[in-house]
């Protein structure tokens, strides 16, 4: 059973909570703490799996209590739900949470949370790998990209368009605006699913904070891989961005599924960046053979998808990354975004011959169960028009 | 050259009776001899001419820079930027310069030679008169200088507020009064802007406090909410299984299923929980729902917009509405305690202002508690707020367990831009804009006890009847208590 500890100082906002979730006490054991101390006693008994606090408590404040919660427990999800409503209190804790609700939060919104933070720590098999992820606070971009935003930001004209474009470039810095984005806080009703609308909701003012009082957006320093690989990989994810987009577009008219599989397609690769960010871990991709190729693929694709969960990214999202080489596990019955990527990928992977290749890595079962197995040859049609000249995929 | 004139003459009478006999040399030395003289008395008449010359030359020059210097001290008193009016004793006007002739809109000869009363409101004049009597039988010179303010009437009736600044000179036997003004009307209005602006800028800062306190309850009052529509539904079966018990006629043995239906029922409600917590859910909430009621109210009250003139205020409640306001400020570092005079009559007082020089001392013993709490942290400070009637007076002493004022800046805290915070935490106008409010639109005082460590209490202390000394209404035509010019 998943255990959840809630932290405020009012008591009566304790007691609300414990009345609201009580129906939920079957599959969640709830304990609740007045104030940062005594949660950490309670942490210090037995781990908790998800812990949602208060921002502004005397004596010790939320984001000082997560911060102490990462580095005692890393693999604990990390959600603040606060009262304060001025961005500048908020973005101090940014660092140290995953996810940020505001109060009053419904209760609808409050059990979803918590119920898809709970999701997210079945994923991963592996602790240690769950641990690193859950400690990554922001994940690093190209130095000349970040020196491009340090540049725009620091001109007196700044512009919140160029700035998005800058960051829509970036996988690092779009999977964070987007983490923001994805919290009630920040975000808006309506869901935002591309980077350049995450920065234009998120504003000058609080890209200005993450970039220079927060390490929200960094360049990568030396210990961490080099330049092309990841150009490669930006390169790579952008081009299945395109294809898995073009393909959506042609099976479904809501543009909703089709943002979700450009984005999906984006972020399928964050795993491997995220992972990266302490090399001496595991090994690179291009050092394994096929048969470890396979597995290291997997294993990044549930650690973006683990990482993208933690971050309350939204659900079709977290599951097309989670499944986008092995999509038999999901329980689709028609196209989704998770279908767009796994072909996409899977197409733009194979020698460009004259008629259509034969693709191993294409789940034709899948396929065949949401009634798609015959698109094949349009969908590679479209993938082929999105390649980029010469481009090395 | 003395005897001159004889020597001529002499000479001249010489020649007369000798020359028939005289020698050619003779004749000749005597004529060279009078060349020499002639030439000798034609330079010195020439020195003698120059020197009247040069004089009067000299007495033309004084007299024209005299002039001069007339023209440019008369010129410098016309175009002042200030008004400048001086009157003799008997109070007449001896001159009037450019800027007062704007002010008033009087052309000097309209004014000059008339009494000094024609440009003060009737009503004023007499106190005016009482006043300058008063000084010139006093001799004192105590008011030299300094700026009061009056209130002056037009030419076309208007009537203004002038800050006006007299000084006495003496001119030998005759003593003149020089009194320079200016029009207090655009200073007035600079004033109310600036206390209309700290009085935004302190409700923008306390904005989000304010939604925080707000928040807190909506969530709790929503959870409960919630919970209660869920408690409703669990107990629906209950209570249907209860009515259908109850609809059996009585008469009849009751149905044993129908009584099983009801022991199930109450089984699967958890029955005791609900029994325990629907009630405090509900208390709970109504309390949430109140706290927010509270909040409003209270920005109510100190949001109201209190106008130039002064009213009866409860203090009390003025202070309680203000400590609620500011909560968020001082709720995570510090208890609040009051402690007021429950007979503490109405004040009459200005309310925004002080409502606003109380919600800056609560602020700041706030501050400074958690000043003290940041260097060596412990258990919460506390803030302690006081009323009593001290006979004419009221007294509120705001009293933390803060930091204390170190000696050096004790003198300084009321001094504008002065400030020990870090940038954003405060202007340093907090204070000053409380002495002023205080001491010169109320005639109250404010004063500091302080022990560095121990903390600060800040003691205000106003007339209830709004005026010093003179029970009744106040008077806002004259107030003479000195104004010190803001520069």
């Amino acid at each position: 059973m998943k255990r959840i500890l809630f932290v405020d100082d009012e008591p009566n906002v304790l007691h609300g909570l414990e009345r609201m979730l009580r129906r939920l006490r079957q599959e969640w054991h709830m304990v609740y703490a007045e104030g940062g101390s005594k949660a950490l006693n309670y942490l210090a008994d037995s781990p908790f799996d998800v812990v949602m606090t208060d921002m502004r408590m005397p004596g010790m404040d939320g984001a000082e209590l997560l911060d102490e919660v990462m580095n005692l427990y890393p693999a604990t999800v990390r959600i603040i739900l606060s009262g304060q409503c001025d961005r500048q209190s908020v973005l101090k804790c940014v660092r140290p949470a995953h996810q940020f609700l505001t109060k009053p939060c419904p209760s609808e919104v409050i059990k979803s949370t918590v119920a898809q933070a709970c999701d997210s720590c079945d994923r991963m098999v592996d602790d240690r790998q769950k641990s690193l992820l859950s400690r990554i606070t922001s994940l690093s971009s190209d130095p000349s990209v970040y020196a491009d935003l340090v540049a725009e930001l620091e001109s007196p004209h700044a512009s919140i368009r160029v700035i998005a474009e800058i960051v829509s470039q970036d996988i690092g810095m779009s999977a964070k605006a987007l983490q923001l984005v994805s919290s009630s806080f920040f975000g808006s009703p309506r869901r935002v699913a591309h980077p350049t609308a995450a920065v234009e909701l998120l504003g000058l003012d609080t890209i200005k904070s993450l970039t220079f009082s927060s390490d929200a957006f960094k360049p990568f320093d030396r210990n961490e891989v080099e330049g092309p690989w990841r150009k490669r990989l930006l390169c790579h994810s952008l081009t299945v961005a395109r294809a898995a987009r073009a393909i959506a577009e042609t099976e479904s008219s809501d543009r909703e599924v089709a943002g979700d599989a450009w984005l999906a397609g984006f972020l399928h690769e964050v795993g491997s960046l995220a992972l990266a960010q302490s090399p001496h871990d595991r090994p690179l991709p291009q050092f394994l053979d096929e048969a470890e190729t396979a597995i290291a693929a997997e294993s990044n694709a549930k650690a973006g998808a683990y990482l993208l969960a933690l971050w309350g990214l939204p659900a079709p999202i977290v599951t097309a990354v989670a499944l986008q080489h092995s999509p038999g596990h999901a329980a689709d019955q028609s196209f989704t975004p998770l279908t767009a990527l796994h072909a996409a990928h899977a197409l733009l992977q194979g020698e460009t011959t004259a008629s259509i290749p034969a693709f191993n890595a294409i789940d034709m079962d899948y396929l065949r169960r949401i009634g798609c197995a015959n698109r094949l040859e349009p969908w590679f049609t479209k993938c082929q028009l999105v390649v980029p000249q010469g481009a090395v995929l | 050259m003395q005897g001159l004139p004889n020597d001529i003459s002499e000479l001249l009478a010489a020649v007369d009776v000798a020359t028939g006999d005289l020698d050619e040399t003779r004749d000749r030395e005597l004529r060279t001899r009078i060349t020499h003289l002639q030439a000798e008395l034609e330079t010195v008449k020439e020195s003698y001419t120059q020197s009247i010359i040069d004089a009067i030359e000299e007495r033309d020059r004084r007299l024209l820079q005299q002039q001069q210097n007339m023209f440019r001290l008369e010129a410098v008193m016309q175009l002042a930027a200030e008004g400048i009016v001086t009157i003799n004793e008997d109070e007449v006007i001896e001159t009037f310069n450019e800027v007062a002739g704007r002010i008033f809109g009087y052309a000097p000869h309209e004014v000059l030679g008339r009494s000094i009363s024609m440009l003060v409101p009737n009503r004023c004049a007499q106190r005016a008169d009482e006043s300058l009597a008063a000084y010139l039988k006093s001799g004192h010179r105590d008011t030299r200088g300094t700026y009061r303010e009056m209130t002056g009437q037009r030419r076309d009736g208007s009537e203004f507020r002038m800050e006006i600044a007299v000084s006495e000179v003496p001119l030998g036997s005759e003593r003149v009064f020089v009194g320079i003004f200016r029009d207090a009307t655009e200073r007035r209005r600079l004033e109310c802007q600036m206390v209309q602006s700290q009085k935004m800028e302190s409700v923008g800062q306390l904005a989000a406090g304010i939604a925080h306190e707000i928040n807190t309850p909506t969530q709790y009052v929503g959870d409960n909410m919630r919970f209660l529509e869920d408690a409703f539904r669990d107990l629906s079966p209950l209570l249907d299984a209860c009515k259908q018990l109850g609809a059996a006629d009585s008469a009849q043995r009751v149905a044993e299923d129908l009584v099983t239906n009801v022991v199930t029922a109450a089984k699967a409600t958890d029955l005791d929980y609900l029994m325990v917590e629907i009630p405090k859910a509900i208390d709970q909430s109504l309390d949430g729902v109140e706290r927010v009621n509270k909040i409003v109210r209270s920005m109510k009250d100190f949001s109201h917009p209190g106008g130039q003139t002064k009213q009866a205020v409860d203090l009390n409640r003025a202070l309680e509405s203000t400590l609620t306001v500011c909560r968020n400020e001082w709720k995570y570092v510090a208890d609040a305690v009051t402690d007021f005079d429950a007979n503490l009559p109405l004040v009459t007082c200005l309310p925004d202002e002080c409502n606003q020089v109380f919600l800056n001392l609560i602020i700041n013993a706030a501050h400074a508690i958690g000043d003290k709490l940041a260097a060596s942290p412990a258990e919460k400070g506390l803030i302690r707020v006081t009323t009593r009637r001290h006979g004419n007076w009221a007294e509120v002493r705001i009293c933390d367990t803060g930091t204390g004022i170190p000696e050096e800046f004790r003198r300084k805290i009321f001094d504008p831009f002065f400030t020990t915070k870090e940038v954003g935490r405060g202007t340093g106008q907090g204070l000053t804009i409380a002495r002023s409010v205080i001491t010169q639109k109320h005639g109250g005082t404010i004063d500091v006890e302080t022990e560095i460590g121990t903390g600060t209490t800040f003691i205000v202390r106003l007339p209830i009847s709004g005026e010093t000394g003179v029970p009744g209404k106040s008077d806002p035509d004259n107030s003479d208590s000195p104004t010190t010019r803001t520069q």
